[in-house]
């Protein structure tokens, strides 16, 4: 072997293996600045099982065209919502929120009447002391779980009919910046999280993964077990039945000018996620026939893309909905409500 | 009567006993060591320097484009590509694996045999003491060792550049990486060794080569029924850990037809096709009777 061919052998070889120390150093913990570990940073208030984690980038869902278009849908009773929000704890959703991150607790063997547990962490610019206020004087009653302040309403009376109690509760993670509500058992996980050595869901290989799969280029993604949300829906017993196939779900968007939205579900084996593919290439096909005739829908419907991953039974539906769609609705929405 | 005395025989020079004939392993590497060196400094390298930095030339384009915040323009398969993880895995399918490794598989992989006998130089590996089988081995293994050294860094350079832009993860699309990097690897061995054979059996290799990997395996795949189980893409395409887009409306019906392997099956498929058709390659060579024109 020459010289040369051995010097470059050993560069190949070199970046080669540069490239793999690199990906694997940023798999397992991340290089700051570099390659950090996939989501967001408050996925560490989230624990280990979550059955449901989202994420949306609330500036840039703001800032976005597709909101503007979107504004001229909405009930003036919403942006009334909006300014009272603004006046009483000083929170203008369309700028001082930088993005939330939620989630879903419960237990793989809930039923669909076990109570609900959850909580939303949101970052951005957020007045704490005029936030107290206004929980304190709504009755909100403070509390302390291990060394860290809980606001909590409890709202039994309002829901004595039905008699069960439906607490919500605020902390705050960092002053005036991190902010959790949910219900008070949740929110006392999120302590847990803090203050003692809980695992996070970045220990959560199989949710971590979904995580890095919907999250480059979306700015509002929502994965978890399949189970949770289908106790959660009520469904009828023939629809749960065949439900059973499917273990995970995702979903993401971006929006910017439009809105490219994906869906993914993960099926049980190659078999189920087969029949699954089947069943929604039909139903694609249907839906394009049936908006042909349609221009304004005609454009969402072509833009729907089928895709399948046979490495772990995935099977994904994506769709873009452009501007011009959205105008178009708007047009058609117009036209249905003019007096004939 | 004078008696003439017999000289007393000198002793015969005993021949000094012939060095044995290196083992079949030995003489592989043997053949691999000298090969690697000629398959990495011919023009055929050239070649190949331009096919993998085709995709890391568009990848720094992607770079540059998402970096002055025009990334969301760039489309492919008819949608908006954001996401780097996603514009890396087309990539990777549709440059890679669906047209670089089946190039270099058919340029290098035929050429093995077919070049020396066209340089007509075959002769002196012929009249080596090593078994003409361990002269396929040592060249298919020089040619997986040139284009591997080549493809993978290339497909790693092609990763730092392209998954970071549109927000994706280093750390979120490090597994994928892992397995292209072992998919190509498949792929390359697969193919070359296929060729490999074609190269050893038919007298215009490289035609056929091209027919077989641009015309067959291209057409067939789009063809529903068992027939595309007689291409490698389709053994290829179970183990790929990236989506495939589907958007039209004849791959929606190829989707009701889709009886892509499992990975296990497509993995042990592959592992049929390398071994029978190097074996193939290896006997054709030790079988046949090449006659040099001159």
């Amino acid at each position: 072997m020459t010289k040369r061919t051995r010097y470059f052998m050993i560069g190949s070889v070199g970046i080669l293996t540069l490239g793999l120390t690199v990906g694997l150093v940023a798999y397992y913990g991340g290089i700051r600045g570099f390659a950090e570990p996939a989501g967001p940073e408050e996925l560490n208030y989230v624990p280990s099982d979550a059955a449901v984690v989202a994420f949306a980038n609330v500036r840039q869902l703001m800032d976005s065209q597709f909101r503007q278009q979107v504004k001229g849908f909405e009930s003036a009773d919403h942006q009334k919502g909006q300014e009272e929000l603004k006046n009483e704890i000083g929170i203008d959703i369309e700028r001082d929120i930088d993005y939330v991150v939620a989630c879903m607790l419960a237990s793989p063997t809930a039923t669909s009447s076990d109570a609900r547990s959850g909580y939303v962490v949101a970052r951005g610019n957020f007045d704490q002391p005029r936030i107290e206020a206004f929980i304190r004087d709504k009755g909100g009653v403070e509390q302390e779980y291990r060394g860290r302040k809980i606001f909590v309403r409890d709202e039994v009376a309002a829901t004595a009919t039905t008699g069960a109690s439906h607490e919500m509760a605020l902390t705050f993670i960092h002053s005036n910046k991190v902010v959790a509500f949910g219900t008070p058992a949740a929110l006392h996980r999120v302590i847990d999280l803090q203050v003692g050595p809980a695992q996070t869901v970045r220990a959560n290989l199989e949710m971590m993964k979904l995580i890095g799969s919907v999250e480059p280029g979306n700015n509002a993604w929502v994965v978890g077990r399949f189970d949770v949300l289908s106790k959660q829906a009520h469904l009828p017993n023939e629809v749960t039945s065949q439900l059973p196939q499917v273990t995970w779900f995702s979903a993401g968007g971006h929006v910017n000018g439009g809105l490219n939205a994906m869906v993914a579900v993960q099926a049980r084996d190659g078999e189920a996620a087969k029949n699954l593919q089947q069943v929604v290439a039909g139903f694609i096909a249907l839906a394009r026939m049936q908006a042909s005739a349609k221009p304004e829908l005609n454009a969402i419907a072509q833009s729907i893309t089928l895709s399948n991953d046979t490495s772990n039974n995935t099977v994904a539906v994506s769709f873009t909905l452009p501007l011009a769609a959205l105008d178009a609705l708007k047009a058609a929405k117009t036209r249905l409500q003019e007096p004939k | 009567m004078a008696v003439e005395s017999i000289p007393a025989a000198t002793p015969v020079p005993v021949p000094a006993r012939a060095p044995r004939p290196p083992s079949f392993v030995t003489a592989a590497f043997r053949v691999f060591d000298l090969s690697l060196g000629q398959m990495l400094w011919s023009r055929r390298t050239i070649f190949l320097a331009l096919v993998v930095s085709a995709p890391v030339i568009l990848g720094l384009i992607v770079r540059i484009l998402t970096s002055v915040g025009i990334g969301g323009s760039v489309r492919l398969g008819g949608s908006a590509v954001v996401a780097g993880p996603s514009i890396f895995g087309l990539f990777v399918w549709l440059l890679y694996l669906r047209f670089i490794i089946p190039v270099l598989g058919v340029f290098y992989g035929t050429s093995l045999i077919a070049d020396e006998v066209e340089d007509k130089t075959i002769t002196y590996l012929f009249t080596r003491p090593i078994p003409r089988g361990a002269v396929v081995v040592g060249k298919y293994l020089a040619y997986l060792a040139a284009t591997s050294l080549v493809v993978l860094p290339s497909v790693m350079i092609l990763f730092f550049l392209v998954v970071p832009t549109g927000g994706g993860s280093l750390a979120a699309a490090f597994p994928a990486l892992v397995k292209d990097l072992a998919l190509l690897g498949i792929g390359l061995a697969v193919y070359g060794s296929l060729f490999a054979w074609v190269g050893a059996q038919f007298k215009y290799p490289l035609v056929t080569g091209l027919v077989f990997a641009f015309g067959w395996e291209q057409g067939i795949m789009v063809i529903p029924g068992y027939l595309k189980r007689f291409t490698i893409a389709y053994y290829i395409q179970g183990l790929v850990p990236h989506a495939m887009p589907q958007d039209s409306a004849l791959v929606i019906l190829q989707v009701v037809a889709h009886d892509a392997l499992s990975a296990p099956m497509s993995l042990f498929w592959l592992g049929c096709i390398w071994f029978l058709f190097l074996l193939l390659a290896a006997r054709t060579v030790s079988r046949r009777e090449y006659v040099l024109e001159q």
